[in-house]
């Protein structure tokens, strides 16, 4: 899986939004505001800055 | 937007986007530019609208930077493409589809606005990748 310099790829966002979906959660996905990037990190990993944002995620989008 | 409503909102703004956004008034009409970049590294300016009843009424949101944004192998995006979650599309903006009108009320914010586009971003870079809709990803 490609991870980009700041280390989260896209693929690995949108696989833990998947696992979300899936209430399967093992990892939160999470918005660093110091880098404006989404990140996917454990529960004891996570930066004081950014801000977990598994539930806007699981939200989901305007259905049919 | 009242006075009110605004200093919130940009309070939020400014503690996670801070230096990412802009203010636009012209007349009565007001929205934000912001700029985000995705995980990838690409830049693109979101456009976010809002209308003269909000919070009561859902924002209008837009990708206007890129330009006419395409789809996998140069496809183009269809407006109102729930696969896609695209409004009104046009040569100088992609409307994006971010919530269902029922599931907006009065406490959501910009921010979660704004988040989601950036989900939204996420996804249609995947799509890029593997041509399978926005919807498979951000399922709803």
């Amino acid at each position: 899986m490609k991870t980009t310099s700041q280390g989260t790829s896209n693929q690995e966002v949108m696989k833990t939004l998947d696992a979300l979906n899936q209430n399967s959660r093992v990892q939160n996905l999470v918005f660093d505001p110091k880098t404006g990037e989404f990140v996917v990190q454990h529960d004891n990993e996570i930066n004081p800055d950014a801000t977990t944002i598994n539930s806007i995620a699981r939200d989901g989008f305007a259905g049919e | 937007m009242n006075l009110n409503r605004k200093q919130f909102e940009l309070a939020i703004l400014n503690q996670f986007f801070k230096n990412r956004y802009a203010f636009m008034t012209e007349g009565r009409n007001e929205w934000f530019e912001v700029g985000l970049k995705s995980n990838q590294g690409n830049v693109y300016k979101i456009t976010i609208s809002i209308p003269l009843n909000y919070p009561y009424e859902l924002p209008e949101t837009a990708i206007t930077f890129p330009k006419e944004l395409r789809g996998f192998k140069r496809s183009k995006i269809k407006s109102f493409c729930h696969e896609m979650h695209t409004l009104s599309c046009s040569k100088s903006s992609l409307g994006l589809c971010l919530f269902h009108p029922s599931q907006w009320h009065p406490n959501q914010s910009i921010y979660k606005v704004i988040v989601k586009a950036k989900l939204w971003i996420e996804a249609y870079e995947n799509h890029l990748k593997t041509g399978q809709n926005i919807n498979t990803y951000l399922k709803c």
